[in-house]
């Protein structure tokens, strides 16, 4: 797996790009004029470069590419007026896949997008909700074989990215104040998300075989003693489903 | 080799962790940690029986390594279907295994249920 031989960092969260150069990328190609606003600081407060482009298409007011301060990464984010529409990450610059959703998202708006400065609220808004819970999911290809002390298979990079995939779909069907998730990885190979709230909560897992159905618990607190409902669904469409119904 | 004993229901079944699988916010471990990784005449989880050993000692794997470690008492499995058997081999007196067709039937909502009973003892290294 290319991504744990060499290069360590996207694990750096904090480093200032302010001076940096972005690589050459399918993106960067294709959204020939940039406009650069390294006036967004990150959580300990050193800057990072936001760079942008608006839509005309009606439903996109705002978008943002966004060179996080992390070398070769970057992050899309697409806004309407009032809330985060869409977003698609992607762990290294490079061509499109035709699998990947991602970049599929991304080029559907791509064409009509001109200058615009989105507010940095709502970049500053978003990128708290998500990097801390996005980093961390990325931090576990790092992780070797047996990491467990019990035999655990590391985690693929495909998982990861289906993680991600799913917390960014899911992510802005979720209202503001919505409690974010705590991600582990299992000795399996495979990715859990949990959310614990007073009155219920979700835990469910992101399966390393793309054969395997998504499982997921749902638990009510409400009655007294919990009650948990315990399913499988096979597709992504349906856990973000379920989530974003449940934790709503 | 040891002779295998019967584990009471009272006593506590240490279980290693990583620390990412340790939730700061709720003090609990995640259920990713009881999370069975099915391998062939491997289908159990381990764990290591307090009469023979300690949180401290059960914090160290073979290899030298320290981990988080919970405590889970040996009923709370038996509550849920599973068996908990004494299984030591010439290295470690104190190796057991949670067994059971619903580990592998329904592993999340098992390991839901095995992580809420579990008491965090070692959340640092």
């Amino acid at each position: 797996m290319a991504v744990k031989t060499g290069d360590n960092s996207v694990l750096d969260p904090v480093e200032d790009l302010t001076e940096a150069e972005a690589p050459e990328s399918f993106l960067t190609n294709k959204l020939k004029r940039w406009r650069t606003y390294p006036t967004a600081f990150d959580i300990l407060g050193r800057l990072f470069q936001t760079r942008q482009r608006r839509s005309s298409n009606s439903n996109i007011n705002n978008s943002v590419l966004w060179d996080w301060a992390t070398k070769g990464e970057y992050t899309v984010v697409l806004f309407d007026k009032e809330r985060t529409k869409g977003v698609a990450f992607q762990p290294n610059y490079g061509p499109p896949r035709e699998a990947d959703n991602s970049y599929l998202a991304i080029s559907e708006h791509i064409s009509n997008w001109v200058d615009y400065p989105p507010t940095l609220e709502l970049v500053e808004k978003f990128r708290l909700a998500s990097s801390e819970t996005v980093n961390r999911i990325k931090k576990f290809a790092f992780l070797d074989e047996n990491w467990d002390s019990y035999g655990a298979k590391t985690i693929e990079w495909s998982t990861i990215i289906k993680a991600i995939d799913f917390f960014s779909s899911l992510v802005v069907r979720l209202p503001d104040n919505a409690a974010l998730p705590f991600v582990a990885p299992a000795g399996n190979g495979d990715i859990h998300f949990e959310w614990e709230m007073l009155s219920k909560a979700l835990a469910l897992s992101i399966p390393e075989d793309k054969n395997d159905a998504f499982e997921y618990v749902l638990t009510d607190k409400t009655s007294g003693k919990e009650g948990e409902t315990y399913e499988r669904v096979s597709s992504m469409e349906e856990i973000i489903d379920i989530a974003a119904n449940w934790i709503r | 080799m040891w002779k295998r004993e019967y584990i009471p229901d009272g006593h506590d079944l240490f279980r290693r962790a990583y620390p990412d699988q340790y939730n700061r916010e709720t003090g609990r471990f995640s259920g990713a940690a009881f999370k069975l990784r099915i391998k062939k005449g491997e289908e159990a989880l381990p764990v290591s029986w307090s009469k023979y050993t300690t949180a401290e000692k059960a914090s160290v794997d073979p290899q030298g390594r320290k981990f988080y470690v919970g405590a889970l008492r040996a009923k709370v499995p038996r509550d849920h279907a599973l068996q908990v058997i004494h299984t030591p081999n010439s290295g470690n007196r104190a190796h057991s295994s949670i067994k059971g067709e619903k580990l592998i039937d329904s592993p999340l909502l098992i390991a839901r249920i095995l992580s809420k009973n579990c008491r965090p003892l070692i959340t640092s290294i």
